[in-house]
């Protein structure tokens, strides 16, 4: 589901086809500007979120390729989501005083981002695969549901019961992660 | 195959429910078994992805892939994608400031029908207009800076002394904030906006709020509402409604509700 009204985007990243390039600015960047001013940012924090983001699959799809499930749109904005959200989260950090920022090198910056979205992907892609019931559950739990409500929305018969059925789902999940030939070299 | 214990256990030490002692304890464990480190790994990457998180660990990768997109990013065809994209950037911003004006004069048409609609009104007031600011003034709904990051402290002093009526302290902070912030939060010209206006200078206070207006912020039509409020202060009616009025053009201005309601008490 790559292509939409006729242009297939992640091709036009590929090949670096201006005209494609504009057309996913104009139907993209305000939701993505939206996003990032909703959440503590300002206009140039969006631009430069927008930009590192095709600038990151572009060589993605330079070196290898990328299977989007859903709608490259969806895809795109997720990426941007995952960028400004770490961005975020290094800024409150740096704010506690908690690191010190060491400079990072430009490809450094990037080629993180690219591998973190990659390992996204991979996650994703793997909770996809398990049963509805066993990806609800580990939603709820990780949402801090409690156990005696997971007993209750589930019908299990005791919260031994839920925290078997939540440790079996969590297994299965990184079992699936570790027998993917990509995680390997995905790993920190 | 991991076992329960070693899950339960996993799952306290994420959670930071283990004691000091068993944190120390599990750590070392850690450290000398290669093959738990690994799963303490994975466990925490699912668990930020499921919180959805960022992995702050998931940094300082040595590895062949990242090393192969580094060279990309190098290559000259690595920069001639930047460049292109940066490109791209600019002629956007370009193009979409240019369609921005005339959208605006079709509002100004609109709003000028109205203004004339509404002009009938403008000669029969009945509250004072000093009555209706008091109303319609709410501290209580000044935009509130505490989870802005790095210049989080000054916004915070700069805020917390105007609601504590320090006009003069609030008004230095503000202006540092505004030279030494990297990106200025529009929000400011509020305070600064009213801070003017407390003073009694009208069109400096007018010059702020035209600021946030004028901004990309969306929340930029705040700053209607708060010249509305502004020109009745000062007991300039006419320009008060015509602000309302503009408020009113869009129901996802600010205070649009209020706006409508005050107009008609007008």
């Amino acid at each position: 589901m790559v292509i939409k009204n006729g242009i297939n985007y992640l091709d036009g990243l590929r090949t670096g086809d201006e005209k494609i390039i504009k057309a996913i600015y104009r139907s993209m960047f305000p939701k993505v500007r939206h996003f990032v001013l909703k959440n503590e940012g300002e206009q140039q924090d969006a631009e430069e979120v927008f930009q590192n983001a095709l600038y990151q699959l572009s060589i993605r799809l330079k070196l290898s390729d990328i299977e989007i499930k859903l709608s490259f749109e969806a895809y795109l904005f997720t990426v941007c989501k995952n960028l400004w959200r770490k961005e975020l989260n290094s800024k409150k950090r740096w704010v506690r005083n908690e690191e010190v920022i060491a400079l990072k090198s430009e490809e450094n910056y990037h080629s993180e981002a690219i591998i973190n979205q990659e390992r996204w992907d991979l996650f994703e892609e793997k909770l996809e695969l398990l049963s509805p019931n066993c990806k609800e559950l580990l939603k709820d739990y990780f949402k801090k549901v409690s156990y005696d409500l997971i007993v209750k929305k589930f019908n299990y018969a005791s919260e031994n019961v839920a925290f078997q059925r939540i440790f079996k789902c969590k297994k299965r999940l990184g079992d699936l992660i570790k027998k993917d030939g990509n995680y390997e070299k995905l790993k920190s | 195959m991991m076992e329960e214990e070693v899950y339960k256990k996993i799952e306290a030490y994420l959670s930071g429910r283990m004691s000091t002692e068993d944190t120390h304890q599990f750590e070392l464990e850690v450290a000398s078994k290669p093959d738990l480190k690994d799963e303490l790994a994975l466990y925490k990457s699912i668990t930020h992805h499921l919180t959805n998180t960022s992995d702050e660990d998931a940094a300082g990768y040595d590895s062949k892939h990242k090393k192969e997109i580094e060279a990309y990013i190098q290559s000259e065809e690595g920069k001639a994608i930047k460049k292109k994209l940066l490109k791209i950037n600019e002629d956007y911003k370009t193009t979409s400031k240019k369609e921005n004006p005339k959208r605006r004069s079709l509002y100004y048409v609109v709003s000028l029908a109205a203004i004339f609609v509404l002009l009938f009104g403008l000669f029969f007031t009945s509250n004072s207009n000093a009555d209706l600011y008091t109303d319609y003034y709410k501290p209580s709904e000044l935009p509130s800076f505490t989870s802005r990051s790095d210049q989080a402290s000054l916004l915070s002093k700069a805020s917390t002394a105007f609601k504590e009526g320090n006009l003069d302290i609030s008004l230095t902070s503000f202006q540092e904030y505004n030279i030494t912030a990297k990106e200025i939060n529009p929000l400011v010209y509020v305070y600064t906006g009213l801070i003017y206006s407390e003073k009694g200078n009208l069109e400096e206070a007018i010059k702020q709020l035209d600021l946030l207006e004028n901004s990309q912020s969306l929340d930029n039509s705040r700053a209607l509402w708060y010249k509305a409020l502004t020109y009745l202060k000062f007991d300039k009616s006419t320009n008060a409604k015509e602000t309302l009025i503009s408020i009113i053009r869009d129901s996802t201005n600010y205070k649009y509700k209020e706006a409508k309601e005050l107009l008609a008490k007008l």
